[in-house]
């Protein structure tokens, strides 16, 4: 699922959410993109195993979330700070 | 291929790795590899803010203390009084020691939250959430109210340290009978369940959450759907 919407144009360096629809950080996180106007896929950890198992692998095998993909940043439990460096490391803001 | 082109590039070949290799020490040692360098770019983009002493640090480790605090949990023992109904009136204390009535916001939608605890884990986050969109919900109109079992003292304390603008109040004493009052209170636990009512304008329930485990957040989204419906509504019916 996408939030968010087109920068239009450019190809911009995808990002990624990793979360449950349950957990406050991983809305504050969506939220935090969408009012960026960032889009981003968002890959809900308990209905996705094949996300679960991805970020297990990023994360030394901890189920952390969010955890977001920023390009060739893995940003695990970001907070806002950790992401503005991230998006904007990459163009993104 | 720039220095972020290659990061990403490289990045993606690691991700690809994760079921291709077989569950074994060396892939876990692999992964925590990986989770230690990510964590050391992480920090040293955060090395280069100042050093934050004395009180401010003292603030600083107070409002992180939730990170650390034990992890609350149970099954939701309550289902809530159901949607469709007048949403009771009380009064309750705010920080400040003033009554607050659910009715003195009669006529514009309310979002009524009860939470177990101040300073819990998940509560901090859920508060932190609402307290990110309040521009939305001032945007559409809506009132925030948030109930807990905690005193007006501690509420005090916590909107300090964690922002909070909207209502806290005090189910202190008699403890919790609000939420008995809304059928969210856990008598095994002597504080309430994670829930959400939407009250309309008139004062009748339009949307309810009871969390199904107490560390589940509703669904902000679900939340906002719900309001532009409500508020949709009530254009649409010219009220």
């Amino acid at each position: 699922m996408s939030g968010g919407s087109n920068r239009g144009g450019q190809s911009a360096v995808p990002v990624t959410v990793y979360g449950t629809r349950w957990c406050a950080a991983t809305q504050f996180v969506r939220r935090y993109l969408d009012r960026l106007n960032v889009p981003y896929t968002f890959r809900d950890m308990d209905h996705d195993p094949e996300a679960a198992t991805q970020v297990r692998w990023w994360t030394g095998g901890y189920l952390s979330h969010p955890t977001v993909q920023v390009g060739g940043d893995i940003l695990v439990e970001p907070t806002s700070n950790d992401l503005q460096t991230a998006l904007a490391r990459n163009r993104l803001i | 291929m720039g220095r972020t082109n290659r990061l990403e590039e490289l990045e993606g070949r690691f991700s690809q790795l994760a079921n291709q290799l077989q569950d074994s020490p060396e892939k876990e040692a692999i992964s925590i590899l990986h989770a230690m360098l990510q964590e050391s770019r992480r920090e040293f983009a955060a090395g280069a803010a100042p050093a934050v002493e004395g009180k401010e640090r003292a603030f600083e480790q107070v409002a992180n203390l939730y990170k650390s605090a034990p992890a609350m949990g149970g099954a939701a023992e309550n289902e809530g009084l159901p949607k469709g109904g007048l949403a009771p009136d009380f009064t309750l204390l705010d920080a400040n020691g003033d009554p607050v009535s659910l009715s003195d916001f009669r006529g514009q939608p309310i979002v009524l939250v009860f939470y177990p605890l101040d300073w819990s884990p998940a509560c901090s986050d859920q508060l932190s959430l609402y307290e990110s969109e309040m521009s939305e919900f001032q945007r559409l109109g809506v009132q925030v109210i948030a109930v807990s079992v905690d005193s007006l003292y501690s509420h005090g304390a916590w909107s300090v340290v964690r922002g909070l603008t909207f209502p806290l109040l005090a189910d202190f004493y008699p403890k919790g009978e609000v939420a008995r009052l809304y059928q969210v209170y856990r008598t095994s636990d002597g504080f309430s369940e994670r829930a959400l009512f939407l009250i309309d304008s008139q004062g009748v329930i339009r949307y309810k959450a009871v969390s199904p485990e107490l560390p589940h957040i509703p669904d902000i989204y679900e939340l906002f759907d719900q309001l532009r419906s409500l508020i949709g509504k009530k254009a649409s019916t010219g009220n």
